[in-house]
């Protein structure tokens, strides 16, 4: 058996080998989840962007914030109102407006900047007024149509529709637009 | 007397010597005691050295909550466990290292049993079982209170009543009726 001085000293000697030891395992262990932090936080950092919805973007003044699902919104412009209002059955409003898009052809005149603004003043001015329809996919993103009398403008496709009589009073149904 | 829990407390302030005198105080019993599962009085030790160092490279890890003795005893018992666990089934042992253990194990002997009644308690021991055996130690040789070794042994205070209540049992069987007033 060993004396005194040689039990201490042997104590001291494997103490120091195992804080020697521990103190690599914990170097090992921060070398190896650096990286994997890094990787995470890159990753995380390119697809965090796509995964929030692009409405999140959007510098307009809704006042609706549930743009993870579909959503339609309407404003009248024609009242100088920067108030949307939201579609309580969205998906239907959505079916319609796909199904236009689909079956009609768009009109051959190109709606250049100037048409727009001559059609806007022509809706001011008459007794039919001039909707904003902004439709928000799952997916995020957005659609804008401008819903004047008989005709839908595709604004983000830049493509003019022209609605028979079912089309734009359904249209106006689904949209809640009231009767005048 | 608080079996090595102040000295530990001043070799955690930065006084060395402390250590020194918690390994005269406590070395050779946790070393007996560790014989008693590893019945091999070398390895006993080495297991001994290893428990001793936790102290040094743990060194937060005791709390102060119970005696250091127990707490030395703790992680001997632990260690001799693991030991046991894991050592060879078959072990090549030279005859001339069987000589020196057995001198070596006497040697130990004559510092931690003092008396005579030890002695022949300690020989009767021999025949009991282990749980018995580790129990009676840790009552009558090392003089932890019931608590501290239900501690030691992880069983509860009742476990280690009736474990002592049967060892004595045995004990006054195998000593005869003088023996029996050792208890």
């Amino acid at each position: 058996m060993r004396n005194f001085e040689e039990r201490k000293a042997e104590i001291f000697r494997r103490s120091e080998e195992r804080i020697t030891k521990r103190k690599q395992i914990q170097n090992r262990v921060i070398v190896s989840i650096i990286p994997l932090f890094v990787v995470i936080t890159v990753l995380s950092l390119n697809l965090l962007p796509e995964s929030l919805p692009a409405a999140q973007n959007n510098t307009s003044t809704t006042t609706d914030t549930t743009t993870s699902t579909l959503s339609v919104k309407v404003r009248d412009s024609s009242e100088n109102s920067e108030n949307y209002y939201a579609i309580a059955d969205a998906e239907s409003a959505m079916t319609l407006l796909d199904n236009i898009i689909e079956n009609e052809i768009a009109s051959d005149i190109p709606m250049t900047t100037e048409n727009s603004k001559l059609q806007d003043a022509a809706a001011s001015q008459s007794r039919f007024s001039t909707y904003i329809i902004v439709v928000t996919e799952s997916n995020g993103i957005q659609t804008t149509y401008k819903l004047s009398h008989y005709t839908l403008h595709d604004l983000s496709a830049d493509k003019m529709y022209a609605l028979t009589d079912e089309e734009y009073e359904n249209l106006k149904e689904a949209l809640s637009i009231p009767q005048k | 007397m608080d079996n090595g829990a102040s000295s530990y407390r001043r070799y955690l302030n930065g006084d060395e010597s402390a250590f020194d005198d918690i390994m005269k105080e406590l070395f050779d019993n946790l070393v007996f005691f560790i014989n008693r599962y590893v019945h091999d009085i070398h390895t006993a030790e080495d297991i001994a050295i290893d428990a001793f160092s936790d102290l040094i490279v743990h060194k937060h890890r005791y709390n102060f909550k119970v005696s250091l003795k127990t707490y030395l005893f703790m992680i001997g018992r632990s260690r001799a466990l693991n030991y046991i666990k894991h050592r060879d089934k078959l072990k090549m042992i030279e005859i001339s290292d069987v000589e020196d253990e057995t001198a070596d194990y006497e040697e130990l002997e004559e510092i931690i049993l003092t008396d005579e009644r030890k002695r022949i308690l300690n020989s009767a021991l021999k025949q009991l079982p282990d749980d018995m055996r580790i129990a009676i130690h840790l009552i009558y040789f090392e003089n932890l209170s019931y608590e501290e070794t239900a501690k030691v042994m992880k069983k509860n205070r009742k476990q280690v009543d009736n474990l002592l209540y049967r060892a004595k049992k045995e004990l006054r069987t195998i000593l005869g009726k003088e023996g029996g007033l050792l208890l």
